[in-house]
């Protein structure tokens, strides 16, 4: 076992402990997790260590035969256990290990069914995690929908009074996304095939691979390879190669059939694309974000909202960009055209929202919509960008939600217009708010600023460079960036400026304490990297830019 | 010219076996009875298992699709597979009714033999290549059933057995209907011959369209789908549990199997074929939608598994239709795991609801957090039901689905696209009630206080059930590669 697979199945033997600890041990249950996540960074700090920043493409890959299906007269089907790090999902991975990390410090008083809460958390830990490393579409989808069983039960389980509804919300519409990628998954399976394992079949040997795979290529083309001797793919990387497709079916390149009016290839990107923008979420399949977050509780919140996302829009990106690179082009206008309704769409929510979670929930949408953004105009820049913003608005939003628990686990109310002049009695809570709120609204020195700018840049240049949306789109945005101003600023003023005052007057003024430690030691690293990758964004541009380029390359050269 | 019978003989020995402690089965409980109630019950499990023995014995003697008896019965290899699952149907609801405290009272060796009775039938009808047969072994499958339903000596059970008779008994008569018209256009009982389909083709179409509906009818009603499930949810509400788990497989197994058989033959005829695919996949996407589309309003778990019932059927009968070696896998596959997700759902509910008579979803309330093990074995079952990772539940309708789109693929036939769509698409909508009893157990805060006390024996009969679940996600190219090896593709 690799150090991938170890990052993956490391939290299984911590469940494994949990699981035969005796319940009057329940206090070490988050000990355990805790030293698991741990663990977790650490492994992921060590595969920084043994990244090569200037190759772009998949490394550290981890690849066996997992599954095998004979499918008799279709031929077979090969499955790959396969993992691998680019620029494309280093960073996010080392993101998820750290919040983790984090969100387990957050559960530290989690004392109703600690078992069971932990093992979900560590279950999740593992899908989160391997959703980002696989790179077999099966294996993908496997961790992509199977993190949504975890997540029902931790909403539904120890969330908010409205909890079950959110939960089945939840659970109803990621598994409607889910499925259209299934549909897509379906369609993928039996067009494309492997080269060298469908030379093996035919029992072709060649001097070098990369000739036999020319060879096998070729044949396939000029349809000369018996239906049986075919060993279908779901590997992202093979299926992104156009050469690998079956002449005659459905998705290879230059099939004809129209079905409903469009060819099979835009069908399977739009599943795709609606698969995972319910996951984003971006406008219109947005709605169940909100009442997740208001029903989640902190911890949950804090994972569904820097984590949970980032699985959809990292997923539009290896898996509809990178397969269907025609479609994206395009579709790029649509994509766009979603993600500029999403940015200003969720900021006018945000503005007339009164619970705090709420808003910060639709501002979570509308900065997932510069990630779609940024993902549409498909630049260098704009691509690096959106990978950039995943991972800072990874760390803020976070934060953000933290924060909303700070006031939350002492009043039990998050309404904006509960409180007045915070500042006065809470000092330290209030500069780190005021921090993460101007991080989050793109203030120069602060990650969100990076992100949302490389994002505009790329978005502008879109248009000259590869003209596959117009300079609209950015301009649109732009707005975006003002309004998120507005509610972040008018927050500020209502809830932490001017004269201390409360709704419940005495009564909670006692309890309203600044930051305890607990809160503190989850809180100042994740301000302290807001500002350290506003300063130095390279820290994560390196990593994340030559991939990037690369894939903006292959979109447009196809 | 007469062949000797008797150089047939060693083709059938199981059923003959099977007849026997059918047989056997009352005359030890004459003699044994009295003194030990247990003498009578081991001999019926172990009557089943020899008989089991002796069918997957049937493997080392058959060719490829061979007659026998006259070309009344034909057997081959995937026969005898299916007749190793049905098998394992009847253990299981003996072993059932003997560990579980509340089927107690069917533990006795009247209900034993039917179940024996209906074993035998359903291996006829699986081996069928003449009407008669057929009839023979649907209507032995179908009165044992009947008189079955009734073993919960109660208003309701005797409800249920009378609706499911009537419904039953009209059923196998538009059956016969159409039969006679089939025999009057194909010239023949046998319809296993290249001559029957071919000449039934030229039947005009109007009649030919009624008389195959009214055939298929039939065997529509013995697997619930469409437009004869109705009798499903009464007759699985007042059945007795065990029983319910019996009749949502073993005879809707035989029935689809017998379908396979049916379309394998007219499909070598063009007419017949398309005008089975219609017939086929409309009657799938209606029993997927109205399976599934009912199951969401029901508060009761066995007529909301009788619902489900509905539509996994829908999901079998979609397997059969791309009709080449890699879609018989795939419902060979799917009808093994059918067994295991409904078996286990069944099983789960009578240990979940414990004592009460009512199977109300409520009563659920907190149990998942004061019986953790049982709670998390129902949620792998709920979750292969809908066909998520990672369960075999997934793996079924990965094969299944893959099949299908290969087919509209090839053939460009869009109403096998659209069921595609509809089979997938239904996953969602399957989602929801299959989280309810899940809802209940987990999210749902204690209401009665009184606690269910789990045996042992009870919660192992239980793993049994589910372990395939999960591995036949984990390795489920295994299990494939075994189900093409005994069925010979």
């Amino acid at each position: 076992m690799d150090i991938l697979s170890l990052l993956v199945f490391a939290p299984l033997l911590a469940i494994f402990f949990i699981l035969i600890l005796p319940h009057n041990q329940s206090n070490f249950y988050k000990n355990i997790t805790l030293v698991s996540t741990s663990i977790q960074f650490l492994l992921s700090l060590i595969v920084i260590n043994r990244f090569d920043f200037s190759y772009p493409k998949i490394q550290l890959v981890e690849k066996f035969d997992w599954i095998t299906i004979n499918m008799q007269s279709l031929g077979y089907l090969s499955i790959d256990y396969y993992l691998g790090v680019d620029g494309l999902n280093l960073a996010l991975v080392v993101l998820s290990t750290f919040i983790f990390m984090i969100g387990v410090v957050a559960s530290w008083n989690v004392k109703e069914n600690a078992k069971a809460y932990f093992c979900l958390y560590l279950l999740l830990t593992a899908s989160v995690i391997g959703c980002f490393l696989a790179l077999d579409l099966f294996l993908f989808f496997l961790f992509f929908e199977f993190m949504l069983l975890p997540m029902y039960f931790l909403i539904g389980m120890w969330g908010g009074p409205r909890r079950e509804y959110a939960a089945i919300k939840f659970f109803l519409y990621t598994l409607a996304g889910s499925i259209f990628i299934l549909i897509a998954m379906i369609g993928l399976s039996i067009s494309a095939i492997e080269p060298l394992e469908t030379a093996e079949q035919m029992n072709l040997t060649g001097e070098t691979s990369a000739d036999l795979i020319a060879n096998v290529q070729n044949q396939l083309q000029l349809q000369k390879i018996p239906k049986k001797a075919l060993v279908h793919t779901l590997d992202i990387l093979q299926l992104s190669d156009k050469s690998n497709y079956i002449k005659g079916t459905w998705l290879s390149w230059d099939n004809e059939t129209v079905l409903w009016g469009l060819s099979a290839r835009a069908i399977v990107f739009l599943l795709l694309l609606i698969g995972f923008l319910v996951k984003v979420p971006s406008f219109p399949v947005h709605t169940w974000l909100p009442d997740a977050h208001v029903e989640a509780s902190t911890p949950i919140s804090v994972i569904l909202a820097s984590l949970l996302l980032k699985t959809g829009s990292y997923g539009l990106l290896r898996v509809a960009y990178t397969i269907l690179p025609d479609q994206a082009i395009e579709f790029g206008w649509l994509v766009a055209t979603l993600g500029v309704i999403s940015i200003i769409y969720a900021a006018y929510n945000a503005l007339a929202m009164n619970d705090l979670k709420k808003m910060i929930a639709y501002s979570s949408i509308s900065h997932m919509g510069f990630v779609v953004l940024g993902i549409a105009a498909a630049t260098a820049e704009s691509i690096s960008g959106a990978v950039f913003q995943m991972v800072s608005h990874g760390i803020i939003s976070a934060a953000l939600f933290l924060l909303v628990g700070v006031v939350y686990d002492r009043t039990h109310n998050r309404n904006i217009d509960s409180y007045r002049g915070l500042a006065s009695k809470m000092p330290i809570y209030t500069t780190l708010t005021v921090i993460t709120f101007f991080a989050s609204l793109g203030l120069p020195g602060f990650s969100g600023f990076i992100g949302e700018v490389l994002i505009l840049l790329g978005a502008f240049a879109a248009h000259s460079h590869n003209g596959i949306i117009s300079s609209w789109f950015a301009v649109g945005a732009t707005f975006g960036i003002l309004l998120s101003a507005a509610y972040y600023l008018w927050t500020l003023q209502r809830m932490f400026f001017g004269k201390f005052w409360v709704k419940n007057g005495s009564l909670w003024s006692k309890k309203l304490t600044d930051l305890t430690f607990q809160e503190r030691i989850i809180l100042f690293p994740l301000v302290f990297l807001m500002i350290l990758f506003g300063l130095f964004p390279h820290l994560i541009l390196n990593i994340v830019s030559p991939t990037c380029a690369l894939l903006a390359d292959f979109i447009i050269n196809r | 010219m007469l062949e000797n019978p008797f150089q047939n003989i060693a083709l059938i020995i199981p059923e003959i076996f099977l007849f026997g402690i059918f047989i056997g089965n009352v005359l030890v409980d004459l003699i044994f009875g009295k003194i030990n109630k247990t003498i009578p019950l081991a001999f019926g499990i172990i009557g089943i298992i020899t008989a089991i023995v002796l069918v997957i014995n049937q493997y080392h003697l058959t060719l490829p699709l061979q007659p026998f008896f006259y070309k009344m019965l034909y057997i081959n290899r995937s026969y005898i597979f299916i007749k190793i699952i049905l098998g394992l149907v009847s253990l299981f609801t003996l072993v059932w009714i003997n560990i579980s405290k509340r089927s107690i009272k069917l533990a006795i060796p009247e209900v034993q033999g039917f179940i024996i009775a209906s074993y035998l039938g359903a291996c006829i009808m699986v081996e069928a290549s003449h009407f008669m047969s057929l009839i023979l072994g649907l209507e032995i499958v179908s009165i044992s059933s009947y008189i079955l339903a009734h073993f919960s000596f109660n208003k309701k059970g005797a409800e249920s057995s009378l609706k499911y008779f009537l419904f039953g008994a009209f059923s196998t008569g538009l059956m016969i209907y159409g039969i006679s018209f089939m025999y009057g256009f194909g010239g023949s009982f046998y319809f296993y011959e290249t001559d029957f389909a071919n000449k039934l083709a030229q039947a005009p179409a109007f009649f030919l369209v009624f008389s195959i509906t009214l055939f298929l009818g039939g065997l529509f009603f013995k697997v619930a789908l469409f437009p004869f499930h109705i009798w499903a949810p009464d007759v699985y509400e007042g059945a007795p549990t065990a029983i319910v788990a019996y009749f949502s497989v073993l005879p809707k197994i035989a029935g689809l199997a017998v379908l396979c058989n049916i379309y394998e033959v007219f499909v070598i005829n063009p007419v017949l074929q398309s005008i089975m695919i219609f017939v086929l996949s409309a009657v799938a996407i209606a029993s997927i939608l109205v399976g599934n589309l009912s199951a969401l309003w029901q508060n009761n778990f066995k007529r909301m598994m009788a619902y489900s019932s509905i539509a996994q059927a829908g999901f079998i009968l979609a397997a059969i239709l791309p009709h080449n070696s890699y879609s018989s896998t795939s419902f060979l596959f799917y009808l093994s795991i059918y067994f295991f997700m409904n078996f286990g759902a069944f099983f789960m509910g009578e240990l979940l609801f414990g004592k009460q008579d009512e199977f109300h979803l409520k009563q659920l309330s907190g149990l998942g957090r004061r019986q953790p093990l049982l709670g998390i074995m129902l949620l792998i079952i709920m979750v292969s039901l809908v066909g998520l990772p990672p369960t075999s539940g997934f793996s079924a309708k990965f094969l299944l689905f893959t099949s299908l789109y290969e087919f509209s693929q090839n053939t460009n036939n869009h109403l096998i696209l659209a069921l595609f769509l509809v089979a997938v698409v239904n996953t969602v909508i399957s989602l929801f009630f299959y989280l309810k009893p899940l809802y209940f157990l987990f999210l749902k805060p204690t209401e009665n206080q009184t606690l269910v006390i789990f045996e042992l024996k009870g919660k192992l009969f239980c793993i049994i059930i589910v372990l395939p679940l999960i591995i036949g996600f984990f390795s489920f190219d295994k299990f494939v590669h075994l189900i093409q090896q005994l069925n010979g593709f």
